[in-house]
């Protein structure tokens, strides 16, 4: 191991002699007062002012360097770093026997985002030790339920045979999150022009919440697996572990279902806007390498429409004027009363439960149900007046209740087993229906409401699990122009990742916060699309990721100048467009932006 | 030719359209009911007269839905439509042939029409030749605030070509023609085929001269082809001013060569300069798209780095702490007008920016003037006590004034001493200082307070010439979070396009609405980055497009359909990733998604 100045006191004269000359940064960094402050490059201070990449690996306050999130048991971050030759890393294991392809895709992940750090143009400078990872694990299991322990612990340090990194986990998802902070420890000095890994590191680390989440709605407008992939590939590298596609809506059906080919043919919005079983497959696939379930939702008996137009199972389908029906064009539900309703049901039920890999949660949407859109169909209301029942807002309920009931029988049938089912927040879930009609046993609960709503404690009361996705702080959609009318959309204003940083489990569960199992932000996508998708996403998802995973006493004001390399890591290693905080001018001097 | 509704035609003219082309990967089409494109499902009846979306709308409307901006003459065109070969696009103009500008524009003419064709499914070939003839009274292509921008365009089919005339009475007028020709040409996805209408006449000029946007530089460094791809969508949208905000406090990129150091110690880093040979690259793209690029030297405020390097009395508190008390944004720092180094300088520099820009108008900055900046320096407060000034805002205003009139001297002394000046409402454009200092045939005044400020009313009663980038509607940053703490940008909430279409210039001038030039909307780049910068212009960019070119008295509702068109065509051909207004089910579903 060697210090930086011993280093470049050595390498200084070879430093010049490189035709680098023209590229040469005007502008170093030095560390005062636990801050990175730029210094002018000159020819007697290039032996101690490092780049910033490398001053903030160590130059901080709470002495966690630029991981995000922060780490939630011991940290120790040295203050040497070590050249490392990025074609030089080596994996040494015994474990992953079981399904060796899992950690085949995460070792050449972690060696492809080494490479990412190089610069385009030029080579970096040759030499550099190896970076050796030994990984040991206690279980080869690649089963990922709310059970799993996602947990690692990481030593880094160093001898003559190069730089060790050993990792010790329960399993692939721990060891997985391992890599992830190891990579973070891995820096590219635009100074040197090299890579550097911190000699001396040692770090305990398991995640606050077990439910870690982004919702993306791909019916209102179509994602490319692409897209997707690289939205998973984001989650990964801050530590999220759950994608819930909300893969169909009224809008559009782009999920292909063999056993009922119409709804894809009729209610995808083009021929290519479609995903199949061999695309969801393997997205399915991306995301397990990279420690993350994706949970499929499949919503019912609401925001149904497109796909389902000639099957005669629907009531109010694209009804005008839709805000007599429903909350958005096109309106539609599935028609209860109808038997072979379920029948189409238990099909595309099976197919999502094969193709999404026998998923350990499943989601049932269960939103926005409107009264005036069954009551509009005489053939419902004589099926409900001949059962005995009456036309008001509780025989409607009951109606919901049936329609719950019957679907989730054949999704258990479909599935052979029964998993936890996830229900959004909606008049079911309110007194007295919550009692009546769902089980707390078997449903979680997702609310979408406010964090202070009073639903919410009533919920958790009556000993529901839960999932929180508060609109005032994790709807990302919020802030932009109504897109039915003139003015601001419902959910305004814009929610800045302060204030997902700063929304507390606490502060919405109070003393029930243990039957909650995490957040998600959720990303409807009205006003989004592929293009525009990473910045909705990022860098906000990652405020909420640490607030899962750290759950960190501070604010966002700790947080900040550490998200400003976070986000830059997003941009160039993720590829992700994320959203720019603050101009270039406060990541070059931290501290000095914030009021 | 053929007309949808009648077979007979269909059989007469074979030659031009394949029945058996229909592409049968699609379920729906569209059929024109009433004025509006109606989705249909293709069955073996309809699959004669069924419709793409973007032909049916071609002329299924009350205006020519693809256009945008709207005409201002007259519009005559037929309900029919006609196939032509995308191969065979001849340009021709007697006095142009030979200009560099007309034949930029001609290949961007023809390769816009190639990128309307889906790479995997190329077009079956047939159709006739599109034959462009261009009149034009002048070779001359000077572009400034008395280019006449008209044109006249006729489109008739004759039994061997599509005859196209366009008259104009310069290269810009002509450019205009062909970008309106352009969007008058649609790809045909179920009969792969690029097709247009028929017969067409349309005269056209803008309401107002002044039709542009402005872009940070300084906060944000842009690539140079982020910059051109930003142009190229000016043009597409008929707006013709590129206000380039190249410096600032946070960062100088702008390559000086007698002032090197400016550059070397302010730009973010080496890589994020403007060479020379950069910037008149772009005024050149620009030129050829019809777009003047006025260069913007923002002063006496707004200077920051770079300016470490030059003598310390040069300026006044530089990157001074806390910031608040000496300016909106860190870094502060004011150039000393007391100083006569400094008008050496910013001779020097204004000198090579009329030699490298060679603009028809130059904008001298002038906002956020900070007295308490100023009165920071103790040798500034000794010149003006030296003077007999007291250290009040009369005098701090007199400072101002004839720093303002002193820089106008050397940049006229470099100039042809004649160029319209732009400067950004301030104190200084108050009366009495702007009667005092400002000569109102020389200065046009760029407004940046809100629609509402009586300094507007009173800035045309004193007979100054505006452009008006009133910040609640036209400051495209506004409505996300705020940069330097939690909470929003000052200037939320983000402003929908609708609002920046209804932002008539009209009202705001009434009377004396010959003195508006135009209108520029700002995109201020604190945080914004290449990544998502268009999705911040586009499309609302273009709702203001149409505000200043057309000027028109319908409701925005009118032109919605058309702005959903005219913005897949922005992403189609112009590579931009623009923000989508509604989901794709709107688009599919003309006038069924509003309230």
């Amino acid at each position: 191991m060697f210090r930086l100045l011993l280093l470049y006191g050595f390498t200084l004269l070879s430093f010049i002699g490189l035709s680098l000359a023209q590229l040469e940064p005007s502008w170093g960094y030095k560390c005062e007062h636990n801050n990175c402050k730029k210094v002018e490059l000159t020819a007697d201070n290039k032996k101690t002012a490092v780049s910033l990449s490398v001053c903030r690996l160590y130059c901080n306050l709470d002495a966690i360097g630029t991981l995000w999130p922060k780490p939630t048991g011991i940290v120790q971050i040295g203050n040497d770093v070590v050249k490392i030759s990025p074609n030089e890393i080596t994996f040494k294991t015994e474990s992953f026997k079981r399904e060796p392809a899992y950690w085949s895709m995460a070792t050449e992940r972690f060696i492809a985002m080494q490479k990412k750090k190089l610069p385009f143009k030029y080579s970096i400078r040759s030499g550099g030790k190896s970076l050796i990872i030994e990984v040991t694990v206690e279980s080869d299991d690649m089963v990922f339920t709310l059970d799993t322990y996602e947990g690692y612990k990481l030593k880094i340090s160093e001898n003559n045979d190069g730089v060790h990194a050993v990792i010790t986990a329960k399993n692939f998802y721990g060891a997985r999150n391992a890599l992830e902070s190891l990579s973070q420890l891995i820096v590219y000095d635009n100074i040197r022009n090299e890579i550097l890994a911190v000699a001396a590191v040692e770090i305990e680390d398991e995640p606050k919440f077990k439910y870690r989440g982004i919702l993306l709605d791909t019916s209102r407008n179509y994602f490319s697996i692409d897209s997707i992939k690289r939205t998973i590939e984001g989650m990964a590298m801050v530590k999220l572990n759950t994608f819930h596609w909300h893969i169909t809506d009224s809008h559009s059906f782009p999920l292909v279902v063999k056993s009922q080919p119409e709804l894809s043919k009729l209610g995808a919005y083009s021929p290519e806007k479609m995903y199949t079983p061999e695309d969801v497959e393997e997205v399915v696939r991306f995301a397990k390498a990279r420690g993350i379930r994706v949970l499929p939702e499949f919503d019912a008996p609401a925001h149904v429409g497109e796909g389902w137009q000639h099957k005669d199972l629907t009531t109010c389908f694209n009804a005008q004027p839709w805000k007599d029906y429903c909350v958005e064009a096109p309106c539609g539900q599935l028609d209860p009363s109808k038997d072979e309703v379920y029948n189409v049901l238990e099909d595309i039920y099976r197919e999502m439960i094969e193709h999404f890999q026998y998923p350990d949660i499943f989601h049932m949407g269960g939103d926005e149900v409107s009264v005036s859109c069954w009551n509009s169909s005489s053939s419902l209301q004589n099926w409900m007046i001949a059962k005995g029942w009456n036309l008001n807002e509780s025989d409607f309920m009951k109606l919901w209740g049936y329609f719950q009931n019957n679907a989730l029988e054949r999704l258990d049938k479909a599935n052979f087993k029964k998993v936890p089912i996830i229900l959004w927040t909606s008049r079911l879930t309110e007194e007295p229906f919550l009692s009546q009609y769902l089980n707390n046993q078997r449903y979680i609960i997702q609310i979408w409401t406010k964090g202070d709503d009073p639903q919410v404690q009533t919920i958790l009361e009556k000993g529901f699990k839960m999932i929180v996705s508060n609109y005032d702080a994790l709807y990302l959609d919020c802030g932009f122009g109504a897109w039915v009318t003139e003015g601001n959309n419902w959910c305004s204003p814009y929610i800045g990742w302060q204030k997902i940083y700063d929304n507390r489990m606490e502060t919405i569960a109070g003393s029930y916060v243990n039957q909650v199992y995490g957040a998600e932000a959720a990303l409807w996508t009205e006003q989004v699309d592929e293009w525009t998708l990473d910045a909705r996403l990022w860098p906000r998802v990652s405020a909420m990721a640490e607030r899962l995973w750290s759950n960190p006493e501070d604010g966002w004001r700790a947080a900040e100048s550490r998200m400003l390399v976070n986000r830059k890591r997003l941009v160039d290693i993720g590829g992700l467009s994320a959203e720019r905080l603050q101009p270039e001018w406060c990541l070059q001097n931290e501290g000095d932006c914030p009021i | 030719m053929y007309t949808p509704n009648f077979l007979i035609l269909l059989l007469l003219f074979q030659q031009s359209i394949r029945l058996d082309a229909i592409d049968t990967r699609y379920v729906w089409g569209y059929q024109c009911l009433e004025n509006k494109c109606v989705k249909t499902k293709i069955t073996s009846e309809n699959q004669n007269s069924i419709l793409a979306l973007q032909v049916c709308r071609l002329y299924c409307y009350e205006d020519i839905g693809t256009l945008w901006p709207i005409p201002t003459g007259n519009i005559v065109n037929s309900k029919t439509i006609v196939q032509f070969n995308s191969q065979s696009i001849n340009v021709e103009s007697e006095l142009l042939f030979d200009n560099k500008y007309f034949i930029e524009a001609v290949n961007r003419f023809k390769d816009m029409q190639l990128k309307k064709i889906p790479s995997k499914y190329p077009l079956i070939s047939g159709g006739k030749r599109l034959n462009v003839t261009i009149n034009v009274e002048t070779n001359d292509t000077i572009l400034n605030y008395d280019t006449n921008e008209s044109y006249q365009l006729t489109l008739i089919e004759e039994s061997n070509q599509l005859r196209v005339t366009i008259t104009a009475k310069n290269f810009f007028g002509a450019r205009h023609a062909l970008e309106t020709l352009s969007q008058l040409i649609v790809h045909d996805e179920l009969n792969r085929q690029l097709v247009t209408l028929s017969s067409v006449s349309i005269s056209d000029e803008p309401k107002f001269k002044h039709r542009g946007i402005s872009m940070d530089t300084s906060r944000t460094f842009f690539s140079v082809d982020v910059i051109k791809r930003t142009i190229n969508g000016l043009a597409m949208a008929k707006l013709n001013n590129f206000h380039w905000h190249i410096t600032d406090a946070q960062s100088f990129p702008m390559e000086m060569k007698k002032h090197s150091d400016l550059t070397k110690y302010g730009a973010y880093s080496h890589k994020k300069i403007y060479k020379v040979e950069d910037i008149q690259d772009i005024v050149e793209y620009a030129k050829a798209r019809g777009v003047k690029v006025i260069p913007e030297f923002d002063l006496p405020a707004h200077i920051g780095e770079g300016w470490q390097k030059k003598k310390e009395h040069l300026t006044t508190c530089l990157n001074y702490k806390p910031y608040l008390k000496y300016c909106w944004q860190p870094p502060c720092g004011h150039v000393n007008p007391t100083v006569d180094e400094v008008y050496d300088v910013l001779e020097d520099i204004y000198k090579e920016m009329i030699d490298i820009f060679n603009p028809p108008a130059f904008h001298t900055g002038g906002d956020e003037i900070f007295f308490s900046c100023w009165n920071s320096s103790e040798s500034l407060r000794q010149w003006m006590t030296d003077k007999g000034w007291t250290l009040d805002e009369e005098h701090f205003m007199k400072l101002w004034g004839q720093f303002q009139t002193r820089a106008q001297e050397r940049l006229d002394k470099v100039s042809n001493g004649n160029l319209p000046l732009i400067i950004w409402t301030s104190e200084l454009t108050e009366e009495p200082y702007v009667s005092e200092y400002l000569d109102k045939s020389r200065y046009i005044i760029q407004v940046w307070t809100d629609y509402k400020d009586v300094r507007i009313q009173r800035l045309l009663e004193s007979g100054y010439r505006l452009i008006i980038s009133n910040y609640d509607a036209l400051y495209l940053d506004c409505g996300y979070g705020s940069w330097a703490s939690d909470g929003y940008i000052w200037c939320s909430p983000y402003h929908e396009w609708q609002k920046i279409y209804q932002n008539s210039l009209d009202q705001l001038g009434g009377e004396r609405v010959n003195q508006i030039f135009g209108a520029e909307a700002t995109i201020w780049s604190e945080s914004i980055d290449e990544r998502n910068i268009d999705a911040r212009i586009w499309p609302r960019a273009s709702a203001l497009a149409e505000r200043l070119w057309s000027n028109p008295s319908e409701h925005w509702r009118r032109a919605e359909p058309r702005l959903l068109m005219h913005t897949d065509y922005l992403k189609i051909v112009g590579d931009l990733t623009a923000e989508p207004l509604q989901h794709e089910w709107c688009i599919h579903n003309e006038g069924l998604c509003q309230l």
